[in-house]
């Protein structure tokens, strides 16, 4: 339940942030796409679009909201699903919605607008996705806007952190079909969140390797996935000096991607932005490294063993 | 009776694949067979005698020791036999199985009967997380059978799942019964938060107090004529329902409304 | 686009040096009807990539007892691109249970089913004699995206469709009256998505849908419009395509896609479109006559016969085969009907300047009378239009059903006592819906080869491939 940044811009009159400092953290995000754009559906642009901001605290993206609603920390899940129940005339005790740190006016105030609204977008930040429940709480905010479109048009879209995240999921799927956490061990993508996403591999000291490319998980991950990285031989792939390289065993210095690399980064829509290198570096791109890698393996002896071309049943 | 023991020598380096470690193939092969069973170490193919010192052939039956908290996909799609495990396993222990049992003395990893249609599993210590759970994407988790975990188990018990009975001795995490569609979750000792979320029909029935989803509503309270046989039902796997009017009654709620949907959640009221 | 590590390199014949350019493939029977070769035990020689009378020297491929016979070309399928990027990302349970493609030194891994991953689609393609398809729906601001996709679709060839009857600037100038000006939009849209030719999907409709509407009436203005209509929109772009001179004529996905009572609709559009060359995509799910679901019945042959009449045009079937799919198309209207009929999953993607995808996976069930209904239509259309050379097999993947399983489809059209036995598993009710039981065409008979006439759009395409 997705569209690109244009239609918001061109068409969303009612937006909603959740979870999110917009005004501090995609502080482009008002005035190019979601907020100040005057359009042919939207003339008067601020004027004409309500903006509603859901988020546990008092940030500086208040001031240009017409609506804050401050959920009690932790109760995101339950505030969706209350308002999943709402939009269906479901009852729900005065004294229930009150756990959710907001009253029943500002609720039904809420659904009334949602409702009324010609074209709804719900952007959600890691204030959602990357509290407790997780994914749970991105895929409550995505079912509450299909349930949404049963009464007008609404949408939801994450607000992607730094660096070309959405590119990298774009490309796992469609040459694995996954997005991230894939295993090639058996010599065709498996998926499962969990079990082969990189942070729960690394905690768990699944491997004996590592190969990092243009990440620092060095400055991000917990301890004990810091603490294998050390214990196996990493690489790492980088024009910086990071975390990660200063723990490295190995470090190549490559030349930045969109600066000195071309290629593409995908926006957080998923729209391809073609990047045409502005300097030249002395160093390789990342991707010539890990050709020059992979050729050099391709030498080596081969490990796979007799496996068959397919398999009709999976693991 | 004809056995096959497995002995793990030391814990494989990083993780090992055995999902022949199964009695619907140990069944029907010699010791030699066995012992040439491909395991995946990793990306490499290796044999199970890389690994396992392995007594006896030909039998539904297999006894594994060691740690083997690093082995996943044991007894995967098992239809018949008994597996028993001394000491820890990995993931995915179970998973899509269609009968026989397996019991664990030790701890169990996530996915524990993941999807699992029919037969019994039973850990003696803890489990993780997703116990009878749906794989991403799956619109059903476990449709039958009978888990019974003695210890705490993690996240999303029994999450997506349609008939069967899940038991945890201990404490669960959070969303117990996410999106439930029917069956059975016993909590012996209570659950964290969001338990019941989403649930379209089934029943959680916990004997602690539960912090429960705003979008539950309460609806009387009862002995259910049904839980008796349930009772029963359990008492032979060691389980201990209290049904009796007089040790207590059951408190009820209906959700979640969110959905809308009819599940149940019952919630223990000793008598004073 | 930097063609990425799997397409091989110098792959075109007049890269290939010495003996390479040289190919004998022995013993093979060989069926071309454009040639009048039917059934022949011959050897045939290759040079530069063209058949000639004989070579020597170079490789030789012994073909005893296989059937050589013209590749396949798919004109309508979904095999890369954001729509279908974004079904992989749906159906990670289908992924579980289909066929995997185990990486080799030679070959990538991949994932086959509902939505192949492209490494997959290609051999998956190639697997059935396929050597071209064309990408039907790419909206011209991700095109980019499009051809990374299919740049990792190996061996096969590969064409694309730019997006263009919702195109809001588009509308404006034609509201506008400013023909000329669309004109050039058009042109410029080919070029800037590195485009074949145009596909228009419900033509008002998306642009309607991105207010939660449709467009119903063919001949009612376009919401937010005044005159202009559905039928003017596909109309002016017909007109457009012919005059800028583009080798695939206007790919029209006509309005109310699935709608009972949506043949008048298909039909007045035929009749718009009289005078230029159209290409109607998809036709079995603009074929149903009746007023809702309950009286649905499938007018095949009256769109058969107007279409046998009318040599302007050309089509694909969009048949249905029963089991499980992923629907996507840029309809979205038509995909929000299917997730509230099905209440299964439902993903939505709209794209500014043009187009709106719904994604819905769903099933077709043979105890489903409409879709045996769909089932039947499809195979009539492929079965009851005479031209042959004119219609194609298509299952617009993966809506009707995976491409990957069109050798059923074929076998459905070369044989009668097949579809007879297929039929029986449909429900009684189905009696006077459908023409099918009475037809006992078998395609193959030789003068009517399907396959065949897939060969010239081939020539086509592959022209427009080296310019
Ligand atoms: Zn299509």
């Amino acid at each position: 339940m997705t569209c690109t940044l244009g239609e918001v811009k061109n068409r969303a009159d009612f937006i909603v942030y959740w979870g999110g400092n917009p005004a501090e953290c995609h502080p482009r995000h008002f005035t190019k796409y979601a907020l100040m754009p005057k359009s042919q559906f939207l003339p008067r642009g601020r004027k004409d679009r309500t903006m509603v901001l859901v988020d546990i605290r008092e940030t500086k993206s208040v001031k240009a909201s017409d609506v804050f609603l401050q959920v009690r920390p932790g109760k995101d899940f339950e505030l969706i699903t209350v308002l999943r129940a709402m939009i269906k005339d479901q009852p729900i005790s005065e004294a229930q919605i009150a756990e959710t740190g907001l009253s029943v006016e500002q609720l039904q105030d809420f659904v009334a607008r949602m409702k009324a609204a010609r074209f709804g977008v719900f952007f959600f930040g890691m204030g959602l996705s990357m509290t407790r429940g997780k994914h749970m709480n991105s895929a409550a905010l995505l079912t509450l806007a299909a349930e949404m479109n049963a009464f007008t048009k609404f949408v939801a879209m994450p607000m992607r952190g730094h660096g070309n995240v959405t590119g990298a999921d774009v490309i796992m799927r469609w040459q694995t079909g996954y997005p991230f956490g894939i295993s090639f061990n058996r010599g065709y993508p498996r998926y499962n969140p969990g079990e082969f996403s990189t942070v729960d591999v690394l905690v768990r000291g699944d491997t004996d390797c590592a190969f990092i490319i243009g990440a620092d998980p060095g400055a991000t991950m917990p301890k004990p996935a810091i603490e294998h990285l050390k214990r196996v031989p990493t690489i790492v792939l980088d024009p910086h000096v990071t975390h990660t390289s200063k723990m490295a065993r190995v470090h190549i210095t490559t030349a930045p991607a969109g600066i000195s690399a071309p290629g593409t980064a995908y926006r957080m829509d998923e729209i391809p932005l073609p990047l045409r290198p502005a300097l030249e570096s002395p160093y390789p791109s990342d991707e010539e490294v890990v050709r020059r890698i992979k050729e050099t393996i391709l030498k080596k002896p081969d490990w796979m063993g007799e496996r068959p071309q397919m398999l009709t049943t999976q693991v | 009776m004809n056995k096959i023991k497995l002995t793990l020598r030391e814990k494989p380096v990083v993780v090992l694949e055995a999902e022949v470690i199964s009695p619907d193939l140990f069944v029907e092969q010699s010791n030699e067979e066995i012992r040439a069973s491909v395991v995946y170490h990793g990306k490499r193919q290796k044999r199970i005698d890389d690994f396992f010192d392995v007594e006896g052939e030909r039998s539904d039956c297999i006894e594994i020791h060691g740690d083997l908290n690093r082995v996943r996909h044991v007894g995967r799609a098992m239809t018949r036999g008994e597996v028993t495990i001394h000491g820890d396993v990995g993931m995915h222990l179970g998973a899509l199985m269609k009968g026989g049992t397996i019991e664990v003395h030790g701890n169990a990893g996530d996915w524990v009967g993941g999807e699992m249609k029919k037969g019994k599993i039973h850990i003696h210590g803890d489990a993780g997380q997703q116990v009878g759970a749906a794989y991403r994407g799956s619109i059903l988790g476990m449709q039958g059978g009978t888990i019974v975990v003695d210890g705490n188990a993690g996240i999303e018990v029994g999450m997506r799942m349609r008939r069967g009975i899940i038991v945890i001795g201990g404490t669960a995490r959070d969303f117990v019964g996410l999106q439930m569609k029917g069956g059975t979750i016993l909590l012996c000792g209570g659950a964290e938060i969001r338990t019941g979320a989403w649930m379209q029909r089934g029943t959680i029935i916990s004997l602690k107090e539960l912090a429960l989803m705003p979008t539950f509503a309460e609806s009387g309270a009862y002995n259910p004529t049904f839980l008796n046989v349930y009772s029963q039902h359990l008492q032979a796997l060691g389980v201990q329902l209290p049904y009796a009017e007089a040790d207590g009654r059951y408190r009820r709620y209906s959700g979640d409304r969110g959905v809308p949907g009819k599940g149940e959640i019952l919630i223990w009221e000793p008598a004073v | 686009m930097r063609p990425r590590g799997c397409v091989p390199r110098g792959w075109q014949s007049e890269n290939l040096k010495g003996p390479d350019r040289m190919l004998r493939i022995t013993g093979g029977t060989v069926y071309d009807p454009a040639n009048g070769i039917n059934g022949e035990v011959r050897d045939l020689d290759v040079e530069d990539g063209k058949f000639v009378s004989s070579v020597t020297g170079g490789r030789t491929i012994d073909a005893t007892g296989l059937v050589i016979f013209p590749e396949g070309v798919d004109v309508h399928t979904h095999v890369a691109g954001g729509s279908i990027n974004f079904a992989r990302a749906m159906t990670p349970e289908d992924h579980r249970r289909t066929q995997a493609f185990i990486r080799s030194q030679t070959r990538r891994s991949g994932l086959g089913g509902m939505a192949p991953t492209t490494f997959a689609t290609g051999y998956l393609y190639a697997g059935m004699g396929f050597t071209t398809v064309n990408e039907a729906a790419v909206p011209v601001l991700s095109a980019p995206h499009t051809h990374e996709e299919i740049a990792d679709i190996p061996i096969v060839d590969k064409s694309c469709l730019v997006l263009m009857a919702n195109n809001e600037i588009m509308l404006d100038l034609l509201e506008a009256g400013e023909y000329e000006r669309a004109k050039r939009m058009v042109a410029w849209h080919v070029w800037a998505a590195k485009a074949y030719g145009v596909k228009a999907v419900n033509p008002g409709g998306v642009a309607a849908w991105k207010w939660g509407k449709d467009a119903k009436q063919r001949s009612e203005p376009v919401e937010g419009y005044k005159n202009t209509t559905p039928g003017s929109i596909a109309a002016s772009l017909a007109k457009i395509i012919d005059e800028l001179g583009l080798p695939h004529p206007i790919h029209l996905h006509c309005n109310n896609l699935g709608a009972p009572g949506n043949v008048s609709t298909t039909l007045e559009t035929m009749k718009h479109l009289e005078g230029h060359r159209a290409h109607l995509a998809h036709l079995q799910y603009h074929a149903c006559g009746g007023d809702d679901w309950h009286a649905m019945k499938f007018e095949a042959a009256q769109l058969a016969e107007y279409f046998n009449a009318h040599p302007n045009m050309t089509t694909d079937a969009g048949a249905v085969l029963f089991g499980d799919t992923v629907t996507i198309t840029a309809d979205g209207p038509w995909q929000h009907l299917l997730y509230k009929l099905t209440g299964r999953k439902w993903g939505n993607l709209d794209v500014e300047n043009e187009t709106g995808c719904g994604i819905v996976p769903s099933s077709y069930r043979p105890s489903n009378l409409v879709n045996a209904v769909q089932w039947a239509t499809g195979l009539e259309l492929l079965l009851l239009i005479d031209d042959a050379w004119r219609v194609f097999l298509s299952t617009d993947h993966p809506n009707g059903a995976c491409f990957w399983r069109y050798p059923e489809i074929i076998q459905l059209l070369m044989c009668a006592d097949y579809r007879k036995e297929c039929m029986a598993q449909l429900p009684p009710e189905i009696k006077n819906r459908i023409t099918l039981p009475e037809i006992d065409r078998e395609c193959m008979s030789f003068e009517n080869c399907p396959v065949e006439m897939e060969r010239i759009e081939r020539a086509e395409i592959q022209q427009c491939i080296a310019a």
